[in-house]
């Protein structure tokens, strides 16, 4: 059984517009020591799926439509509140985008690293203290005890980013959901955020999940990969694999789209040619279509399921979980075969 | 601190002037002068009452004698000491003109403690009701109890004090019979009027509180301490409180100023000798130094107690200086 297990969510949430779902149908697993990654352009709903693993879509406004989330023998989206805080931070981890909005200008950094294990593990405030100050240690802030009266405001942006993470992981959780950890940092932070979540799941075997629309990120980083487009999965695949041959055309698409290693780190995902597609108006049949070089008569009327190939090279597929939702994903995936039939 | 208190001493005695010369010369600039509501004087004692206040001087001469300590009677220094006040400077704020046996030190000496206790007493509880009022509406926005604190804030909000004076008075009073209508000679006596005077702070308290919880609330570090599995009640406890106490905390120094120095309408209506309606008096009754004198204490009560939100301010948001205000 794997360490965690995202079965058919779905998510709502209602705007002036009407219902948006942020989240349809999402699948995968997550198992202990491996890196997962959720990639997709902005509004695919790679967040809304973050969230709604510790049952926070609620405090965005959104409601959890379907879904199980399966963790430790339990289902957390039947779980009580009570029951789901004792999860929190404690088993699963968010570490969240921007230190600085993530971090309350209000409380010292020791209180807000202490307070975890207060709640948790049933520390007094001055061992949670102790324990706040070798953390900080860990990820590399220089004279961590002093730091612990500081306030969020006193630190640098690396030292802020650095607590954040020893504030997130103190407790040691099996799970660790990283939002865009890198997106909103210079080149050397990013590199340290990556450090320290690596060595958390290589030293403490936990389970990252990864969101992030940086493609070269999560090619060097994640084990498998589920590509999302608004809402939906559109293709899941080991990361080497999916690389190396979409079977997607979005992910053909973004993979070609990519910045290159020389140029710079990109702050949104590069453009793909067409509109982004509004999660308040999707077109019918394969929400992609519109933007869509495969493009035929059927794709505007159905919606592809997520599946693998159907013909003998499938077979493949099938063991390694491949799965692309796309009707002609042959054609992408057996380019060969296309070229030589007339 | 000292550079704090320092520079606020010094912009108290700034505000101060300023205020004192605009008043002096506005209440001048208007017709009519102390006495000339009575009776008709004859012109000879008319002429007299203006010499023994010196209201025949140029205005200048008035005006730096008011201020003092510099002694500009003709009488002098070394003279008879007819001098009529010393200056506000040297604590004499001088003589009634209308309260013709009183000075205006005596007048505020007398009534001042009266409506510090009273706005003292509606402050506590305005504030407290206040506060409780506007995180129970944040804690549980959009609940049918959210909606009735509400409806309950807009009405303190929009009756007039009279109005809910006149209620009090009507139910617990009249109705009920359990406190007396009028006075200040017993603790009974201040709880309707505390009651009144407060309404329409905690009112504006519940409202400000509840949203600026709110507004705490939707920040992204209240997502990351829910993330962290903290109870909610430490969620807001602890992470919201302050920074949703923010905007309560800045009203809270004017509003404080208004109650402490008393309300005409409320002193009026319940009897109690406070300096609320003196302002009001003096000021139609061209009471030139009573007027001046209360301004002068609200104006000094004010920026004191807006200094002091300040320094609240830097207590609860490490953010702010106290160097920088
Ligand atoms: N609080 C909200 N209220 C209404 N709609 C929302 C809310 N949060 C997200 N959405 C919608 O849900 C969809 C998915 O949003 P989500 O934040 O999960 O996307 P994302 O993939 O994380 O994008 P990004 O790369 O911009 O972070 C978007 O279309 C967005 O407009
Ligand atoms: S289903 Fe059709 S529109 Fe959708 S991605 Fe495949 S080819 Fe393109
Ligand atoms: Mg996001």
């Amino acid at each position: 059984m794997s360490l965690l297990e995202v079965t058919n969510l779905r998510v709502r949430y209602d705007t002036p517009r009407g219902p948006v779902w942020a989240v349809d149908q999402v699948s995968f697993k997550l198992d202990a020591g491996e890196t997962v990654a959720l990639v997709g352009e902005s509004g695919s709903g790679k967040s809304t799926t973050a969230l709604a693993i510790l049952g926070l879509v609620a405090f965005s406004g959104g409601t959890v439509e379907t879904g199980e989330i399966w963790f430790g023998g339990k289902n957390l989206l039947a779980l009580r509140e009570d029951e789901l805080r004792a999860v929190r931070a404690s088993e699963i981890a968010l570490v969240f985008q921007d230190a600085t909005a993530a971090l309350n200008p209000f409380l010292t950094i020791g209180l807000q690293i202490a307070e975890v294990l207060e709640v948790h593990r049933g520390l007094s405030r001055r061992e949670a203290l102790v324990a706040a100050g070798k953390a900080l240690g860990d990820v590399g802030i220089a004279e961590p005890e002093a730091r612990l009266a500081s306030f969020p405001h006193e630190l640098s942006g690396g030292q802020r980013q650095r607590a954040l993470i020893a504030m997130s992981l103190i407790a040691k959780p099996k799970v660790v959901i990283a939002d865009e950890p890198t997106t909103a940092l210079d080149p050397a932070l990013a590199l340290l955020v990556l450090d320290l979540l690596r060595r958390e799941r290589e030293q403490n075997g936990a389970g990252v999940l990864l969101v992030s629309h940086d493609l070269e990120l999560v090619a060097s980083e994640a084990k498998r990969v589920h590509v999302m487009y608004a809402g939906r999965v559109a293709e899941s695949a080991d990361a080497d694999e999916l690389f190396a041959a979409p079977w997607h055309p979005y992910t053909a698409a973004l993979w070609r789209a990519r910045p290159r290693l020389d140029g710079e780190r990109p702050k949104r995902l590069a453009a793909v040619a067409g509109a982004p597609v509004d999660p308040a108006a999707l077109p019918t049949g394969c929400a992609f279509h519109p933007r869509c070089e495969f493009v035929v008569e059927r794709c505007r009327r159905e919606r592809p399921d997520l599946s693998g190939l159907l013909r003998a090279e499938g077979a493949m597929s099938l063991r390694s979980g491949r799965r692309s939702a796309c009707f002609e994903k042959e054609r992408l995936a057996l380019p060969r075969e296309e070229a030589s039939t007339p | 601190m000292t550079h704090f208190l320092a520079r606020r001493a010094l912009g108290l005695a700034l505000t101060v002037w300023i205020v004192v010369t605009l008043a002096f010369l506005m209440m001048r600039l208007v017709p009519g002068g102390p006495f000339s509501a009575e009776r008709r004087l004859p012109a000879a004692v008319a002429a007299n009452v203006d010499a023994r206040y010196h209201l025949d001087w140029p205005l200048w001469r008035q005006y730096v004698q008011y201020l003092g300590p510099l002694n500009v009677d003709t009488h002098g220094l070394f003279g008879d000491r007819e001098r009529v006040f010393g200056g506000v400077l040297a604590g004499d704020l001088g003589p009634s003109f209308r309260h013709r046996d009183y000075t205006v030190n005596q007048i505020l000496a007398e009534s001042l403690p009266v409506s510090l206790a009273l706005g003292s007493l509606a402050l506590v509880w305005s504030i407290a009701l206040g506060t409780v009022i506007g995180v129970v509406g944040a804690a549980r926005r959009g609940s049918k109890l959210d909606l009735w604190l509400r409806m309950g804030s807009s009405l303190g909000i929009a009756l007039p004090s009279f109005v809910i004076a006149g209620l009090l008075v009507l139910v617990f009073a009249l109705t009920l019979g359990w406190l007396p209508v009028a006075g200040n000679t017993s603790f009974a006596h201040f709880v309707l009027p505390s009651l009144a005077l407060g309404a329409p702070v905690a009112a504006y308290i519940a409202r400000l509180v509840r949203t600026g919880l709110i507004e705490a609330l939707s920040q992204d570090y209240i997502r990351t301490a829910i993330a962290k599995g903290l109870p909610f009640s430490t969620v807001v406890r602890r992470h919201a409180l302050r920074g949703g106490l923010l905007p309560a905390i800045s009203y809270l120094g004017p509003a404080a100023a208004g109650v402490l120095t008393g309300s005409l309408v409320i002193e009026r209506i319940f009897a109690i000798p406070g300096t609320g309606s003196h302002f009001v008096a003096s000021a139609l009754d061209r009471d030139y130094t009573l007027a001046l004198g209360v301004t002068i204490v609200y104006s000094v009560l004010i920026y004191s107690l807006n200094a002091l939100v300040d320094l609240a301010y830097t207590r609860l948001d490490p953010r702010i200086a106290l160097e920088e205000l």
